[in-house]
C-alpha cells in the first residue's frame, strides 16, 4: 500500500474510491474541506475584503475563474458573425467591455498551473488592454482568491474548483466553459454543470449576470450541491491535526486548531496606475421618463466594437492629452486639467479637438465643482457643475456627460428648455431691475444613479448635480425660473429640500 | 533547535503547494515538529515551484536527497512522481474541491492522478521548463543541518 491515509473530504467520495480504487478504502478518512472552512469563518468580513481589494460601497465584483488547459474559461474566444476576427480571452473581453465600469469592478482568479505555465509576466501581457481597463489579475499562489470570493457579488466560471467554492459560499454564477470530458460524471462539479446557466453569446453579460443574482440564492439544488464539498463542516484542520499526530505517534498540543479567515489581500505591487483615466463611452438616459432622473453607464472605449451589445447611444470622453489619435480627435467631451481660468482652458482644448462639443474644467480645489464649457457656433456657453453629494464616480467626466447627454435629448424637449432658459432669461431681467444681484440663480438638479431602474429595483444613493448656467463669458448670470438669490452663488436651501437625493437603480443589495 | 518529529511536505507543483501549505499549519507552534519540503519535479507544472517556495521561505530538498531520508510523516496534496520512493508514511490529500476529475487510466493503488498524466499543458507553443527549471537545479540544502537519517 503506497499511502498510509487518504483523505477525502466528502463521505460521498468514499462510494466512488470504492468503485475506482477499492483497495484504498480501507485507508480513506473523511476529514472534510480546510478551504471550505476557512470561507466560511471569513463570510463575515465581507466589507474588509472588498475594502482591500479596492471595491466601491454599492460596486458589484464579478470574480472570473479559470482552471488551466485548453477547456478552460481563459482559453475560450469569442467571435459575432459581423466580427471578421475572433477574440481571445473572450469572457474577460465581455465581462469588461460590456459591464458599466462604475458599477461593476471585475478580477480573474487564473489558476496557477495556466499562470506558472505561461509565467505571470505572460498572462499579465496578455490580459494588459484589460488591466488598463481596471481588471484585477492577482498572483495566484496568494490568498487573494479566496478572499476575493468573499468580497464578490457573481462568478463566471468553469470547471475548477473555485466554482465549487464560490457555490460553496453562496455566490450567483454563470459558466462561461465547462469539460465534460475531464469531469467525473458522478462528481458535484459535474452536478454544478448541469444546474448552473451558461453563458450565452447573444445575450447582454450584464443581463445574464444580473439573471443569476436574482435567481439563484435560496436554490435548494444549488445548495445540495455545495453542500458536497464537506461533510465535516468547520472541522476539517482539527480532523487533519488528529490524523497527522496519531500517525507521528505524538500527542496533540494543547491549543486547539480552528479554521482562521482569509488575511486581507495586500496591495498588489504589479498593478500600474496611468496619469490619465482611459477613454469611455458614456451613455446617460431618463429614469422612468423623469428628466429629472438620469442613469449614467461608462463603458472602456477601448474595448468596444460596433457589434457590441452595449451601450446603445454613447459619446466619447477622454481626458486631454490623450495618447490615441482614435480618440482624440472624435471625442464629444474632453476633460481638462484643473484650471483657474476655464474659458480660457477651453478655448485652448476646442482648438486642439475641433470634433469636441464640451469641454469640462474640473475646479482646482473642489473636486466636486467644474465648469462645463458647451461649443456654441463660434462661442461658448458655460455651466457651473456641483455634486451635492458626491460619490466615487460622481467626477467631472460623469457631470459633463450629464449635461451633454441633456443636450442630446429630442428635439421636443431641446424645445422645452429653450423655453425653460427664455423664462430664465426673463425673470433674470427681473431681478436686476429690482436689484438682486444674481449670484447664484439658475440652478437645475438632476438626480444622477449608475444603475438601471425600473419597477421592483433595490434602490443605491444617487448623486445630485446642480447645473447653474453662467451668462456668456461675464461674470453675470442668469436666473431660471423659481430661482432665488442665495449666499455663494448657490440655490438656495429651499429649493433643494424637495429633491430626494436618491434614485433607484437595479440590481443593488 | 533538536525536534522530535519530521515531516515531509511533497510539492508537485503551485497549486498543490498551496494546498500543502494550508494543511501543514496544523502544525504551527509545535516546535516538536520540524517540516521539510521536496519537490517531485514529476508535474508538468514544475514551473514557479521554485519562486513559490522562496516567496515562502521554504527551501526543498532535492527529490533524490529526500529519497534518501527517512521521515516520521509525508503530506501530498496531489498524486504521482514516484511518491512511494519516499520513505515515510504518506497521508495524500486532494488539491482541488474533493475530487472531480475522471480517472484518465487504471490508477495505481491508492492514487488518484488529478493530473492525469497524458494532458499536456495549453501552451502549446511552449512546454514548461521541465529540465531547463528544475527546482532542484542549485537548490540550497536544508538549514536544518540535524537533519536525521535515521527517522
Amino acid at each position: 500500500m503506497l499511502h498510509s491515509a487518504i483523505v477525502l473530504s466528502h463521505e460521498e467520495q468514499r462510494e466512488r474510491l470504492r468503485a475506482g480504487c477499492p483497495e484504498a478504502v480501507p485507508v480513506a478518512h473523511t476529514l472534510g474541506d480546510p478551504c471550505a472552512d476557512e470561507l466560511e469563518v471569513s463570510a463575515p468580513f465581507r466589507e474588509e475584503y472588498r475594502t482591500a481589494l479596492g471595491i466601491a460601497p454599492g460596486q458589484k465584483l464579478v470574480v472570473i475563474t479559470s482552471t488551466w488547459g485548453t477547456r478552460s474559461l481563459l482559453a475560450q474566444e469569442c467571435g459575432r458573425p459581423e466580427i471578421r476576427h475572433r477574440i481571445p480571452f473572450a469572457l474577460v473581453h465581455r465581462a469588461l467591455a460590456e459591464l458599466p465600469r462604475d458599477e461593476y469592478r471585475v478580477l480573474a482568479a487564473v489558476h496557477p498551473n495556466a499562470w506558472y505555465g505561461h509565467s505571470g509576466r505572460q498572462i499579465r501581457s496578455w490580459l494588459a488592454p484589460y488591466l488598463r481597463e481596471g481588471l484585477l489579475l492577482p498572483r495566484p499562489e496568494s490568498d487573494t482568491w479566496k478572499a476575493a470570493l468573499c468580497a464578490a457579488d457573481v462568478f463566471l466560471g468553469d470547471h475548477g474548483s473555485l466554482t465549487l467554492y464560490g457555490v460553496r459560499h453562496g455566490l450567483p454564477g454563470v459558466l462561461a466553459a465547462f469539460d465534460e470530458d475531464t469531469v467525473a460524471p458522478d462528481s458535484p462539479m459535474a452536478l454544478l454543470g448541469r444546474l448552473l446557466p451558461r453563458t450565452a453569446p447573444f445575450v447582454p453579460l450584464r443581463a445574464q449576470l444580473e439573471g443569476a443574482m436574482r435567481q439563484q440564492p435560496g436554490d435548494p439544488d444549488l445548495a445540495r450541491a455545495a453542500g458536497a464539498l464537506t461533510s465535516r463542516p468547520g472541522e476539517a484542520l482539527r480532523a487533519i491535526r488528529a490524523l497527522c499526530y496519531e500517525r507521528l505517534r505524538l500527542p496533540e498540543p494543547a491549543h486547539p486548531v480552528h479554521a482562521r479567515p482569509v488575511p486581507l489581500p495586500p496591495p498588489d505591487p504589479s498593478v500600474r496606475t496611468a496619469p490619465l483615466p482611459p477613454p469611455v463611452l458614456a451613455e446617460v438616459r431618463p429614469v422612468a421618463g423623469d428628466r429629472e432622473r438620469v442613469r449614467i453607464r461608462r463603458y472602456p472605449a477601448s474595448l468596444h466594437r460596433p457589434a457590441d451589445l452595449e451601450p446603445h447611444d454613447p459619446h466619447l470622453v477622454v481626458t486631454a492629452g490623450e495618447p490615441g489619435p482614435r480618440w482624440a480627435h472624435t471625442a464629444e467631451i474632453v476633460v481638462a486639467p484643473r484650471a483657474a481660468d476655464p474659458a480660457r482652458a477651453a478655448a485652448e482644448l476646442f482648438r486642439r479637438h475641433p470634433g469636441c462639443a464640451l469641454v469640462a474644467v474640473p475646479d482646482p480645489r473642489d473636486r466636486a465643482r467644474s465648469t462645463l464649457v458647451l461649443r456654441e457656433g463660434a462661442g461658448h456657453r458655460s455651466y457651473r457643475a456641483r455634486w451635492e453629494n458626491p460619490a466615487w464616480w460622481s467626477d467631472t467626466a460623469a457631470a459633463a456627460s450629464v449635461l451633454y447627454g441633456r443636450l442630446s435629448e429630442t428635439e421636443d424637449e431641446a424645445e422645452t428648455e429653450i423655453q425653460a432658459e427664455a423664462e430664465a432669461k426673463a425673470k433674470a431681467e427681473a431681478e436686476d431691475a429690482v436689484g438682486t444681484e444674481g449670484t447664484g440663480a439658475p440652478a437645475r438638479r438632476i438626480t444622477v444613479g449608475i444603475g438601471a431602474a425600473g419597477p421592483g429595483r433595490d434602490t443605491a444613493p444617487g448623486s445630485v448635480l446642480v447645473l447653474t448656467r453662467v451668462a456668456g463669458s461675464g461674470p453675470t448670470e442668469v436666473a431660471a425660473p423659481g430661482a432665488r438669490p442665495v449666499e455663494g452663488g448657490e440655490p438656495a436651501q429651499g429649493l433643494l429640500g424637495a429633491e430626494a437625493a436618491q434614485v433607484p437603480v437595479e440590481g443593488e443589495r | 533547535m533538536p525536534y522530535e518529529r519530521s515531516v515531509l511536505g511533497v510539492v508537485h507543483n503551485v497549486t498543490s503547494a498551496t494546498r500543502l501549505l494550508d494543511i501543514l499549519t496544523v502544525f504551527d507552534g509545535d516546535p516538536r515538529v520540524q517540516l521539510f519540503f521536496t519537490c517531485t519535479g514529476s508535474s508538468p507544472f514544475t514551473a514557479g515551484v521554485r519562486e513559490f517556495a522562496a516567496r515562502h521561505d521554504f527551501p526543498l530538498i532535492p527529490w533524490d536527497e529526500a529519497k534518501e531520508y527517512t521521515f516520521d510523516l509525508a503530506v501530498a496534496t496531489s498524486r504521482g512522481g514516484g511518491l512511494h520512493e519516499i520513505s515515510a508514511p504518506l497521508i495524500g490529500f486532494p488539491h482541488g474541491a474533493g475530487y472531480n476529475k475522471k480517472l484518465s487510466r487504471k490508477p495505481e493503488a491508492g492514487s488518484r492522478k488529478p493530473e492525469a498524466g497524458s494532458r499536456k499543458p495549453e501552451a502549446g507553443s511552449r512546454k514548461p521548463e521541465a529540465g531547463s527549471r528544475k527546482p532542484e537545479a542549485g537548490s540550497r540544502k536544508p538549514e536544518a543541518g540535524s537533519l536525521r537519517a535515521d527517522g
